[in-house]
């Protein structure tokens, strides 16, 4: 079956998005454009869909060879997509829990978080290095039990799609059944804050569910409003530099480790780790200020 | 990969960021004492600050007075981007100015220009004690 890429098709609503947002932030200042940042923001997406080719004929060469050793063949209806729609979205949530837990991952998905900004053309800001993280890998198990690969193809392009319009600060919350059940503009600022509170938290891709059921859900709140970006965020808009700095963070380390096992830790544990504790990770950033909370006088 | 649909993509970035460009003209980070405490405070668990210069080139230097480490701070186009001081960094004087170069390479040497050459020493002394 021939499917239309949603996310080719969704690209004039985007830019329209974009531009209207941008007046927004002129002219009632709810949200916060940067031209250099929007510049490489947009860079880095251009980039993703020029680098991302080489990913998807991966993809698209391992499905199809995996494809012959389904367990069964999931024929095209509304409730075969609707499960796939979901299933992938389950997918996503562990994949997206991963990126953020083992620093090899982190490497590519670290170019989506590093702006200061949360911004619509923030969404776009997709990593360039995706084919040396393969995301495709927890794809195949969906292959195995056979679906089939334009299925998977379509509802990974809705899920991104979807992701667009929760990049923004100008939509203040969502009516409560919706932020019940779906990943929202207010759920996904959390996502991209860098405050302590906030730090692992909200991983959904569309449905906000996965994180309630596996306990890293956190709601925003108004009295810690989100600051935005990494831990060590970068005083550089090179987009090359974006896309590669951790990259040749894992490198430098690995190359300098003491032994192999250290050498392993650095590109496996999670972003931050070191032998001797110094650096920081999310983790030990979460203590140091829980325990700076628990000293402050009770309000 | 279809040529034209990247051609207008690229015409597209250009022209939306041209358009930032025209909307958010003359808006830029500024640090003055206030900005740089909410920033480290928001940074840094417990966080207190301590002594602090603002330099004209709009970077800044603060000392953490909770345990004595300083911070450098940097404007990067609207926002603010901090890093502590830490062994490793270069740090030279140059009459009154102090560079910084980081071996990291998202961090660009760093200027911090003070009106005066002996508040500058008095800074370097300063972060020669605490990085070590």
């Amino acid at each position: 079956m021939n499917l239309p890429d949603p996310t080719q098709l969704a690209t004039p609503f985007f830019i329209l998005a974009v531009i209207a947002e941008m007046l927004v932030a002129r002219f009632w200042g709810r949200a916060g454009y940067e031209p250099r940042d929007t510049a490489t923001s947009l860079l880095m997406g251009f980039g993703s869909v020029v680098f991302g080719v080489a990913g998807a004929f991966t993809f698209l060469a391992a499905a199809h060879a995996l494809a012959r050793y389904r367990i069964a063949t999931v024929g095209w209806s509304w409730a075969a997509v609707t499960i796939c729609f979901v299933a992938d979205d389950f997918k996503y949530y562990w994949w997206h829990r991963a990126s953020h837990r083992i620093r090899w991952l982190w490497a590519d998905h670290v170019q989506h978080h590093s702006s200061q900004h949360y911004n619509l053309s923030t969404a776009l800001r997709q990593p360039w290095t995706s084919a040396l993280a393969p995301g495709f890998v927890i794809s195949l198990p969906m292959v195995l039990i056979g679906f089939p690969v334009p299925m998977l193809a379509f509802v990974g392009g809705i899920n991104l799609v979807y992701q667009f319009w929760i990049h923004t600060e100008v939509i203040g919350k969502m009516p409560r059944w919706y932020e019940a059940l779906m990943n929202t503009p207010s759920h996904h600022r959390v996502h991209h804050a860098t405050n302590a509170r906030y730090l692992d938290a909200n991983y959904a891709g569309v449905f906000i569910i996965w994180d309630r059921m596996f306990g890293t859900f956190v709601a925003e709140r108004a009295d810690d409003p989100p600051r935005y970006g990494i831990v060590k965020n970068l005083a550089t808009f090179n987009p090359v530099k974006v896309a590669l700095h951790e990259w040749v963070g894992i490198v430098t380390d690995m190359a300098h480790a003491r032994s192999v096992r250290d050498a392993a830790l650095y590109l496996l544990a999670p972003p931050g780790w070191s032998p001797d504790g110094s650096r920081d990770t999310s983790k030990s950033i979460k203590a140091r200020w829980a325990a700076f909370r628990s000293m402050e006088p009770a309000e | 990969m279809d040529v034209a649909y990247l051609l207008a993509s690229l015409l597209g970035v250009g022209l939306l960021v041209g358009l930032n460009v025209f909307l958010m003209r003359g808006r830029r980070a500024s640090l003055d004492a206030t900005i740089l405490s909410q920033c480290l405070g928001a940074e840094v668990p417990g966080f207190r600050p301590g002594a602090s210069e603002i330099a004209g080139n709009g970077a800044a230097l603060c000392e953490n007075a909770a345990d004595g480490s300083i911070y450098l701070a940097v404007t990067r186009g609207d926002a603010v981007v901090t890093r502590k001081l830490s062994r490793g960094i270069r740090l030279q004087r140059n009459g009154a100015t102090l560079t910084f170069v980081f071996s990291d390479f998202t961090f660009p040497r760093a200027l911090v220009a003070f009106g005066d050459e002996r508040v500058a020493a008095e800074w370097g002394a300063r972060i020669a004690r605490a990085i070590g």
